[in-house]
């Protein structure tokens, strides 16, 4: 994950809006898709987002600079996420959950990875959102999620072989109707 | 060595751990001879694969409401500033007239400026921003002709030439008119000629309907109706404007890249890219009529603008590369299109001086009445709230748009050369926040000088909108200006807008 240009966090720090703004620019989208992941509510990340940005800017005066500002974002993103499923009562995914509640679906998305990823634990699945889809380092994924260096690189490896089960599972399935029914399967 | 130590390496490895020495060897030797591991290993290289080519899903732009929040939030309000763009009574300290705008791109224009290969001299994207928010309202008027060519309309015509002229001439008027200059193979082919014209508050344009989607231009019928539609009022923002100074498209940095100066010519230029999606609003005569290939979203737009006075001078689109293209391509029955080779060149042979005929503005057929505010006053039985502070900006028109639902029932409109603001009134309380193109998910903000409204940012051909509800009358603004230039308007209103009220 790319760091933000110190000079723009030092005049956000120093409560200059532009600088701010510039950083909302940079990494709103990253932020959304996160907090997206995280809820399956498109009004719900959008709320998130700016309830992270909105927290991040009131404790930036805490950001030591230590990390990288994007982790610390993606922190405070997972925290109000978390806030926010629980203000809405919304149950987190577990194991063996498949939905959200009141989640909204995407038809679009590409199904079967999608249905893989609900069917891994919330743990994994956050895990594996931030290293293989925001390209955080374990070190930085550590750092989100509060837990050693050492639990993301199991979890990645947990996450990935449940991922590789759930799409083979599917396209076994898949195989099977189609040989039964006589045709191919498109892709 | 067994299998979940051997993937636990693999996946770490996967992922930039490094796994090397005694171990690494390890792990190789025995994943080499596991039919499990080796599973693995392609199941999460595929896993892989597919997370990274998927489409991104759709991020709604949250600035202006996360900016809007914040410059209610304590810290930044207490830096914050909230300036008009321009100082109230000075107007155009730096006035640019279309002779001035002519000698300034003429010469190299005409020349062609080549695209790659030349060193760019770095400029920041929000220099070029700001460049362009600058120049819109100084611009008095505008005239050009542009050479379009299009490329992979169909196997039968792979190429065509169209000649297109714009002119602006302000408050707010418009005329586009594309004259296709094809040689098309049979009389099956209808030109695309088209005749735009934007006479605030009409709009008017005539053209061939467009062939139904996803058939081949020449399977339409042989002679379609020509099209002629008259508007009374358009909520949208001026269609061709962004040909005459990109505001909608560069007014903002996000989304743009600016590869840097560079000399074109005898002229420096300032090389820009966008997607195709990012830059629409540079290519009005496509949503106009006629028939047009089509283009993907993610479609490369090179945009080269004149350094100084910020006009396009050249727009390229080129085709994306990746996989959701060629899936794209597929879907359109299109062969697969090259990245460097130009679909779409539509550059600039001349800019005229002097200002264009006010009779090219003249809406055929319209016969709408435009009224000073004293006169909608008597009408309309109430006098329109006017802000005390517009920048820059001069009442331009007021008129009584047709009654509808939500519709308001007066509207004013100011302009300063492309910028503009449109003030909509409805008397009476409104339930809930929508109003006019304010819609009901407007994000709550403080107005300085007090008093809430409920913002929008811009989208969909609106600019940023805003709506005022008061106890005895209801607003929207909606404007091109910067969201500070927008706020401090609204805060000028001699309306205190209330927290809207459950519908």
């Amino acid at each position: 994950m790319r760091d933000a240009d110190p000079r723009t966090l030092d005049r956000a720090r120093r409560g200059d809006p532009t600088a701010f703004e510039q950083l909302v620019r940079e990494y709103q989208a990253d932020v959304y898709r996160f907090a997206w992941h995280l809820t399956r509510d498109r009004e719900l990340a959008a709320d998130v987002t700016q309830d992270a940005f909105l927290r991040a800017f009131r404790f930036l005066d805490g950001f030591r600079g230590d990390r990288k500002f994007g982790s610390w974002l993606f922190s405070i993103t997972r925290n109000c996420a978390m806030d926010s499923l629980r203000a809405r009562r919304f149950p987190l995914v577990r194991d063996g959950d498949h939905e959200v509640e009141g989640a909204v679906s995407d038809a679009t998305s590409h199904a079967v990875l999608d249905e893989a990823l609900r069917s891994i634990s919330h743990e994994h699945r956050e895990t594996f959102l931030l290293v293989e889809v925001f390209g955080l380092s374990y070190q930085e994924a550590a750092d989100v999620l509060a837990v050693a260096t050492g639990t993301v690189k199991s979890r990645m490896f947990r996450a990935r072989q449940a991922l590789c089960a759930a799409i083979a599972e599917d396209e076994s399935v898949s195989g099977d109707a189609a040989e039964g029914s006589g045709h191919g399967r498109r892709r | 060595m067994n299998c979940d130590r051997a993937q636990l390496a693999l996946s770490a490895r996967m992922d930039g751990e490094y796994v090397g020495g005694r171990r690494g060897i390890d792990v190789d030797s025995h994943v080499e001879g596991c039919a499990v591991c080796l599973a693995f290993l392609e199941g999460s290289a595929r896993v892989r694969t597919a997370v990274r080519i998927r489409p991104a899903d759709p991020v709604p732009d949250l600035v202006d409401h996360i900016v809007a929040s914040l410059e209610q939030s304590p810290p930044l309000e207490r830096a914050a500033t909230i300036a008009p763009r321009h100082g109230a009574p000075l107007r155009r300290a730096m006035p640019v007239a279309a002779a001035l705008v002519a000698g300034a791109v003429i010469g190299s224009v005409i020349v062609g400026g080549p695209f790659r290969g030349r060193d760019h001299e770095a400029i920041s994207a929000q220099a070029v921003a700001q460049g362009v928010r600058a120049a819109s309202p100084d611009l008095d008027s505008f005239q050009g002709t542009y050479e379009i060519v299009e490329r992979g309309l169909s196997p039968d015509v792979p190429e065509r030439r169209l000649q297109m002229r714009v002119a602006f001439l302000p408050p707010q008027r418009f005329r586009l008119e594309v004259d296709d200059r094809t040689a098309y193979p049979s009389a099956a082919w209808t030109p695309t000629d088209i005749t735009y014209v934007e006479d605030m508050p009409a709009t008017y344009r005539s053209g061939p309907t467009g062939c139904p989607s996803g058939l081949p231009a020449d399977a339409c019928p042989t002679t379609r109706a020509t099209v002629m539609t008259t508007s009374p009022y358009s909520p949208a923002a001026p269609l061709p404007a962004d040909l005459v100074v990109p505001l909608r498209t560069i007014g903002s940095a996000r989304g743009i890249r600016v590869l840097g100066r560079e000399q074109a010519g005898d002229r420096e230029v300032v090389h820009v890219e966008a997607t195709f999606d990012r830059a629409a609003p540079m290519f009005p005569f496509l949503r106009l009529g006629g028939t047009w290939r089509p283009f993907f979203g993610g479609d490369r737009v090179e945009l080269l603008l004149d350094a100084e006075s910020w006009l396009p001078v050249r727009i390229t689109v080129f085709p994306a590369d990746g996989m959701r293209r060629r899936d794209w391509e597929l879907r359109f029955g299109l062969p697969v299109e090259e990245p460097n080779t130009a679909i779409l060149d539509v550059r600039a042979t001349s800019i005229e001086a002097g200002e264009p005929d006010p009779s090219l503005f003249e809406i055929p057929g319209w016969e709408g009445e435009i009224l000073d505010i004293a006169s909608l006053a008597e009408r309309l039985g109430y006098r329109p709230v006017t802000p005390t502070f517009t920048g820059s900006l001069e009442l331009a028109t007021t008129l009584a748009p047709p009654e509808g639902v939500g519709a308001p029932r007066s509207l004013l409109v100011y302009t300063d050369g492309l910028d503009y603001l449109r003030v909509g009134e409805r008397p009476g309380r409104l339930a809930g926040r929508a109003f006019g193109p304010v819609g009901p998910d407007a994000t709550r903000v403080t107005l300085p000088g007090g008093g809430v409204a409920y913002l929008e940012p811009a989208a969909d051909g609106l600019g940023r909108r805003l709506a005022i509800l008061g106890n005895d009358t209801s607003l929207f603004l909606e404007t091109n200006l910067p969201l500070k230039g927008l706020l401090a308007i609204a805060g000028s209103m001699p309306v205190r807008g209330l927290p809207a009220v459950s519908p």
